[in-house]
């Protein structure tokens, strides 16, 4: 099969490698769309660590091929979402309902193997790794079973394919992360594919009031676009001053899909007294955070997420139910489509991703009866 | 049989490493304000290295492994240690298999990646320069 394979940092081809088989509990998918996100671009750059050779890609959507053994609740044939959370179901965070944590999970999937500690990639006798247990940049993907989420099949791919990563993650850290109630003021930062899916989810939770910050035009203009009810330009405006005005008292919450230098910082500050705030984004692994004591002891709440913090099975289908519904305009991210051949370049220093989504897409099979 | 003899030889090879570049300006500049001093203890022999970039010192043995200033401390065996300073152990793959484990900040510890190259190239020109193609050899 073909795949974006990385064999050092700063260098990715396109190879012919060998199409992998599912073990016990896998799942083989034929891609059909993955979305490109910053992660992937990070780790090419060398600013995440890489395990190398690996093959590119974490935001897949496509059809289901094969079936390991033991495997339920997802047959050939299926239309699946490949979420990015890679869970046992047995350890003690599963056993909390902390999927996207998962102790077996989150150990091997940054180091490119599958949930048994072994590769499913490979090109002759060489081993491959894979990115977050899935390598969507490649013609076939083998995933854990239960990161293959089965979705209604009147979505259209591409689209479904936002949520394995991207806007699964800024959907989740909305609605599973945070106390958004009707009526919230909500700040976001950072108006990519992650910030504007965190902005239409806050609008489906009923906030009143989102502002979105992003030094891009472009940016700021799909986020209005996508629901957000003012739009501030970091490099112009005074942002805490403005969200200080609009809100009177601070933000109920805030999120941070950027994760440079002072944005969980400035998402902090912009929040009200018992306000949440939420990292979302991770620009270097190396950054760090640095808050005001005082302002943890007026209870504003500081967290994370990785991945949305998703119960895949039952966010996903969730999600896309609202998109269907016309409530969720996740369709509106994909700015621009690319074939396999074009991942490398995208993935370089000197293309500069489109606000919203570059999505590569594949041939779509035909279905089998 | 493991690479090193005994933890005197790992000292004079890792620890001689970090001593020959906690003051060259590159590693002064780069890890200036960042509060990172790295304890690496090691087994197979039992060694213990800390490095403190900030006060460009390096201390051993007891002396390291009391220290109450380390902020990230890294362990593995001193076998997967020399392959890691030579550039050939896979740091997430070895991560995910449990061969090293860390404890303390990762955002500290991975301001060191942009230096591990000059790092591996130090260490193979230590080894190089001493005649140890045995141990060049080993990894």
């Amino acid at each position: 099969m073909r795949a974006a394979v990385m064999r050092e940092p700063g260098s990715v081809k396109i190879e012919e490698i060998d199409q992998p088989a599912p073990a016990m509990g896998e799942v083989l998918v034929r891609l059909v769309a993955t979305g490109i996100c910053h992660t992937d671009r990070s780790m090419v750059s060398g600013a995440l660590p890489a395990p190398l050779p690996l093959v590119l890609g974490h935001e897949g959507a496509g059809l289901v091929e094969a079936v390991g053994s033991g495997v339920q609740g997802v047959v050939p044939g299926d239309h699946v979402v490949l979420s990015i959370v890679v869970s046992c179901g047995c350890c003690y965070q599963c056993g909390l309902g902390n999927l996207s944590i998962c102790e077996i999970g989150s150990e091997m999937s940054p180091g490119g193997l599958m949930l048994d500690g072994t590769t499913r990639l490979s090109d002759g006798d060489e081993e491959i790794y894979s990115l977050l247990c899935q390598s969507s940049l490649a013609e076939y993907a083998v995933v854990p079973a239960n990161s293959a989420v089965p979705i209604r099949k009147d979505v259209p791919l591409p689209v479904a394919s936002l949520l394995a990563c991207g806007a699964g993650t800024g959907f989740g850290a909305v609605a599973r992360r945070a106390d958004v109630r009707a009526g919230a003021r909500v700040v976001v930062i950072g108006c990519g594919g992650v910030g504007l899916s965190a902005i239409m989810t806050a609008r489906v939770r009923g906030a009143s009031m989102i502002v979105a910050v992003d030094p891009s035009p472009r940016a700021r203009a799909l986020a209005e676009k996508v629901g957000a009810t003012h739009a501030l330009d970091p490099q112009r405006d005074r942002v805490l001053r403005e969200i200080m005005a609009l809100t009177g008292r601070g933000a109920d919450a805030a999120f941070d899909a950027v994760g440079k230098s002072g944005t969980v910082e400035l998402a902090f500050q912009c929040v009200r007294r018992g306000g949440d705030v939420v990292a979302i984004g991770i620009d270097d692994a190396a950054n760090e955070v640095q808050l005001d004591l005082y302002g943890l002891l007026m209870q504003k709440r500081v967290t994370g997420t990785f991945a949305g913090s998703l119960i895949p099975r039952v966010d996903i289908p969730a999600a896309l139910d609202l998109y269907m519904d016309g409530r969720l305009p996740l369709d509106l991210l994909i700015s621009e489509t690319y074939s396999l051949d074009d991942a490398p370049r995208l993935l370089g220093p000197d293309f500069s991703l489109p606000p919203g989504r570059a999505v590569v897409c594949f041939a779509e099979p035909k279905e089998t009866p | 049989m493991a690479f090193f003899k005994n933890a005197e030889e790992a000292y004079c090879y890792i620890g001689k490493m970090f001593e020959s570049v906690v003051t060259i300006p590159d590693f002064v500049q780069a890890t200036k304000g960042t509060g990172l001093v790295l304890r690496l203890n090691y087994s197979d022999p039992d060694t213990v290295i800390l490095v403190n970039f900030p006060a460009q010192e390096v201390r051993y043995g007891e002396a390291a492994a009391t220290a109450t200033d380390a902020t990230v401390d890294l362990y593995m065996t001193c076998d997967d240690a020399h392959r890691f300073w030579l550039g050939k152990l896979n740091f997430p793959v070895a991560m995910a298999r449990k061969r090293l484990r860390m404890e303390g900040s990762t955002a500290k510890a991975l301001k060191l990646l942009p230096l591990t190259k000059p790092l591996f190239a130090a260490y193979e020109k230590m080894l190089t320069d001493d005649g140890r193609t045995d141990l060049l050899e080993l990894a």
